[in-house]
């Protein structure tokens, strides 16, 4: 019985335009959102690869003007830029860059990609400098967020699941079949659902195959993807079905088209919209971050502050570390590298407790939303789509604290050449500490995803039961209503 | 007689409706659920303004105190450490932060270096913000369509479905005068239960908040206020028209949102996306590395900085009629210096125009795309008046560089001049101190006016007002060939 529904209402999808148009609709942004997030991950590598390049070439030639010294060939250039210093080297021309490579599935999302660096500039005279650092973009694209797969999933495909299916029932009614229907033998409720069923396996394969297909075509290895590209689409399923379980519960209420379009478009803009826009202002609201405007202010005071007492910062510098102490020579107190260090590192002393209060802040602000965001599975699916494409707040997050332990490194290697008024070797050059983004162990399965994955479900089923009594109690006299 | 009796028909046409919106559930829900929404933006508005202009304005005057207590120093070491401009907080914020967040707002103006004006607010907001911002600019341009639309999609439809649209047309009504008479309705009804109130209040949280600022921004207020009217005239017109055209209530409620979803939801990404594709914007890497080598090789990359060097020194002995620089009557690193920023002055406009440029192109992709879209075309307006948009940005931009300029100017002739009075301390040696700094003032920037704004957005008022056109005269085709 259900098979011949199946096969009919195939049949009559074919030849209506809407449920082709709509399909065809949903492979067409999905197809093109991919190109653009393909395209901005594609910029990001060849950035990174300029920058890597850029790196290397800087290496060589100080290295090698170093070596021509000691070959005996005289440094002819201003002395304060001679590369055997280890300050100029350390404090400019051997900076280092901190890069995070785009994950493998960066093209689903952009996430905070085009917001938060994705490479910083690292020297050891400026970790101030790491908190101004962001990338060139146009205020009017990261305003209006990009159109990318996670875009099509959070806004477009509910659209589509509530154009295919908003009149199911009401359709029935207003072209009269609903009385039919109601007297034959199947039982109303089934026959509607398996209505909605049909129409779900169809967006759930379109939209896997689309995605499975361009995802290949851009050049990412599916198998090595496969368990994130799993989680995908399995979130994007629950997602799907809990749109679509929404719409039968909204059905079976038997009310006009008009007022069920409306009520679907209601709720997905409360989703999608309301709720995520209230979080924002409670969570800014409650943990608001500190200003970058006074971190400037503050910091300015603090490097003046320690350039006044430069004199003490290093004679105590030298109290704490004996083993530093320049060997055979005297120490200069107006010696600009020693001076300058001594007076940057108690900079950053200074200014640790508020730069701290800032990743603090954006803490409880996630863990609040993270608490918060089962209001809104729209919050949730487009966090995870970011994690999974690796542009989530977590990911950034974890990038920046390993570029601030990466500048104390690379500090850290100067400061006993500069104190110890030791000259920078050709062979050093290989020692000074380069950054390689570590890769955390994958955070996807974690008790939060799984709940709310599992609070989908449960709304689904929730919402289907919903809609299976209503439909049962369907009377004929509301055919004619 | 007829007039009489049109007026007439007109004024019962319209009791009859607002008795009918007073009464309608769906209508309260949805008032209650705006006004709710505005409050909290509002709020929000408030608290964004009064948490950052004060910090603007303290860090404003705390960046001059710290120039002025540099104590004795070379004025090339004072140019080096220079200060910072802060992007002041326009009072308008309170109802359209616009793209503040997303704009950067402080700018170092140091030696040798046009900085970016740089610190986006949203760097430090949870990853949710991006789903959007809810400010009352928000509410008027997006939101309170969709109550336009709830009360015009069946405004045909219902009279039709109940029979009265026959009795109404057989009697001495005329389809056009019966869509006349809705939309006086509806528009009345938002404008008096919700426009008006919430420009009332808005008006005085600003009038709270800024005093006297409000006095001289009450023209834009005006405008901005305008804008929102010419939208609920907009809507209403667009509503009533697919009412009138669309024989199903049903049907002509999803044509209005699929419009509205459209304009407000699908093209601003799909022109954001355009507008990169077609002008693509260089990483700041790369930015940086052009102007650095462009400054060492000059622009066309045939001029070193070796070279300019020589030749300035070559052209100053000449003009002075002396054979070596310790000679000079002035000091040589003075006017080295300034030649040097004049030089790179050159990279600067060239790089920073260029980027601007793509910008600009970028902003027409997506004001061209803002055609398609009257929410979008609203809230393009709404930023730029409340000074919260790109191009406001980019005049601050080129007002802290041309600030940045006659502070190294000053610090460079100074030192031209004085860094050699005294033999034994030229050039870096020479010492200067509070009574230099005080020659620069502190720094205050004003925003541009209200023709600034008006002028960078033709293209959104074009389209506003080409929508509303069109909307009008579709209402007004469609009344006269209304059938029952």
């Amino acid at each position: 019985m259900f098979k011949h529904i199946i096969r009919y209402d195939w049949l009559l999808l074919r030849s209506t335009r809407t449920f082709a148009l709509s399909v065809a609709l949903l492979a067409l942004f999905t197809a093109f959102a991919l190109w653009n997030g393909a395209r901005h991950a594609h910029f990001q590598r060849t950035t990174l690869a300029a920058i890597d390049s850029t790196e290397r070439a800087a290496y060589a030639a100080l290295q090698s003007a170093v070596r021509d010294i000691e070959q005996g060939k005289p440094y002819k250039g201003n002395e304060f830029q001679n590369p055997q210093l280890p300050y100029p080297i350390g404090g400019n021309k051997g900076a280092r860059f901190a890069t995070l490579p785009p994950a493998p599935l960066a093209l689903v999302s952009f996430g905070q990609s085009d917001l938060l660096p994705y490479y910083y500039r690292v020297t050891m005279t400026k970790q101030q400098s790491l908190y101004h650092a962001e990338e060139i973009a146009n205020a009017a694209t990261l305003y209006n967020g990009n159109f990318d797969v996670a875009f099509v999933v959070v806004y477009l495909l509910p659209l589509i699941i509530i154009a295919l299916s908003y009149n199911i029932v009401s359709a029935e009614r207003e072209q009269g079949t609903l009385a039919m229907l109601l007297t034959s033998d199947i039982r109303f409720g089934r026959l509607v659902l398996s209505k909605f069923l049909f129409r779900f396996v169809v967006v759930s394969f379109v939209f896997a195959v689309v995605l499975l297909a361009g995802i290949g075509f851009a050049g990412v290895n599916l198998l090595q993807a496969s368990s994130e590209l799993a989680l995908m689409l399995l979130v994007v399923v629950l997602y799907a079905a809990f749109w679509f379980a929404l719409s039968f519960a909204v059905n079976s209420f038997g009310r006009n088209s008009g007022v069920n379009a409306a009520l679907l478009l209601g709720v997905w803009l409360l989703l999608v919209l309301i709720i995520p826009s209230i979080l924002t202002i409670t969570a800014t609201t409650l943990h608001p971050a500190p200003s970058r405007v006074e971190l400037i202010t503050q910091t300015r005071e603090a490097s003046d502050a320690a350039k006044k007492r430069t004199a003490q910062l290093l004679s105590k510098f030298y109290e704490d570390h004996p083993e530093l102490l320049p060997k055979g020579k005297e120490i200069n107190p107006k010696d600009f590298a020693t001076a300058s260090l001594s007076a940057q590192m108690e900079v950053d002393k200074s200014l640790k407790p508020l730069q701290d209060r800032f990743s603090a802040q954006t803490e409880a602000q996630q863990s609040l939303i993270g608490s918060y965001r089962f209001l809104s599975p729209s919050v949730f699916v487009q966090q995870t789509l970011n994690d999974i494409a690796g542009t989530g707040y977590r990911r950034y997050a974890d990038f920046t604290a390993q570029t601030y332990s990466f500048y104390q490194r690379f500090q850290q290697f100067f400061v006993g050449k500069v104190f110890r008024q030791e000259r920078m070797t050709s062979a050093d050059f290989e020692l000074i500490p380069a950054f390689r983004y570590a890769q955390t162990a994958s955070t996807l399965l974690i008790a939060p995803n799984v709940l709310n994955m599992a609070l989908l479900l449960i709304l689904t089923v929730a919402f289907v039961s919903l809609g299976l009594t209503k439909t049962a109690r369907m009377q004929l006299v509301e055919a004619f209503a | 007689m007829s007039t009489k009796i049109s007026t007439n028909i007109l004024t019962k046409i319209i009791t009859k409706e607002l008795r009918d919106f007073r009464s309608d559930k769906r209508v309260q829900w949805a008032l209650s659920a705006l006004y709710l929404l505005f409050a909290l933006a509002l709020f929000s508005g408030w608290r964004y303004y009064t948490t950052t202009q004060p910090r603007h304005e303290a860090a404003q005057a705390a960046s001059y105190n710290q120039w002025l207590a540099q104590g004795t120093k070379n004025p090339h070491s004072a140019a080096h450490y220079g200060f910072y401009a802060y992007k002041p907080v326009p009072l308008l914020a309170i109802v359209d932060k616009g793209m503040d967040e997303y704009l950067g707002v402080s700018v170092w103006m140091e030696a040798h270096k046009q900085n970016s004006v740089s610190n986006r607010t949203a760097h430090d907001m949870a990853d949710v913000s991006r789903f959007g911002s809810l400010t009352v600019g928000f509410v008027m341009q997006f939101l309170l369509p969709l109550v336009i639309i709830l009360l015009t999609f069946n405004a045909v439809s219902k009279e039709r479905e109940s029979g009265t649209l026959r009795i109404l047309l057989s009697t001495h009504t005329s389809g056009v005068q019966l869509l006349a008479g809705k939309g006086a309705a509806v528009m009345l009804f938002v404008l008096v239960a919700i426009v008006v109130p919430m420009l009332l209040a808005s008006g005085l949280v600003m009038v709270s908040t800024g005093g006297s600022a409000f006095a001289a921004s009450l023209g834009t207020f005006a405008v901005w206020s305008l804008a929102v009217v010419v939208s609920v005239l907009l809507w209403t017109a667009l509503g009533l028209a697919v009412s009138a055209s669309v024989r199903e209530s049903g049907m002509s409620l999803i044509v209005l949102l699929g419009v509205w979803t459209f304009g407000a939801f699908f093209v601003p990404r799909l022109g954001g996306s355009l507008a990169t594709t077609l002008h693509p914007t260089p990483s700041a890497f790369a930015f940086n590395e052009t102007i650095v080598s462009e400054k060492a090789k000059g622009v066309d990359g045939h001029n070193s900085a070796d070279a300019r060097a020589k030749e300035l020194e070559a052209r100053v002995l000449k003009e002075y009629g002396v054979d070596s620089l310790s000679q000079l009557p002035v000091s040589f690193a003075g006017i080295s210096l300034q030649a040097g920023e004049e030089h790179d002055y050159i990279v600067f406009d060239k790089n920073y125009g260029n980027l601007f440029q793509t910008f600009q192109r970028q902003e027409r992709v997506l004001e061209l795309a803002n055609m398609l879209s009257p929410v979008l075309a609203a809230q393009s307006l709404s930023r730029a008046l409340a000074g919260t948009d790109g191009d406001k940005h980019e005049h601050f931009t080129t007002n802290a560089e041309q600030f940045r300029r006659v502070i190294m100017r000053t610090m460079n002739n100074d030192m031209t001049e004085n860094g050699a009075k005294d033999k034994t301390k030229r050039d870096f040696g020479y010492m200067a101190d509070d009574v230099l700094w005080k020659k620069i003032p502190p720094y205050a920037y004003t925003a541009p006016g209200l023709g600034f704004a008006l002028g960078n957005q033709t293209l959104s008022i074009a389209s506003l007002l080409g929508w509303t056109l069109v909307a009008l005269f579709m209402v007004v085709w469609r009344g006269r060939s209304l059938k029952p």
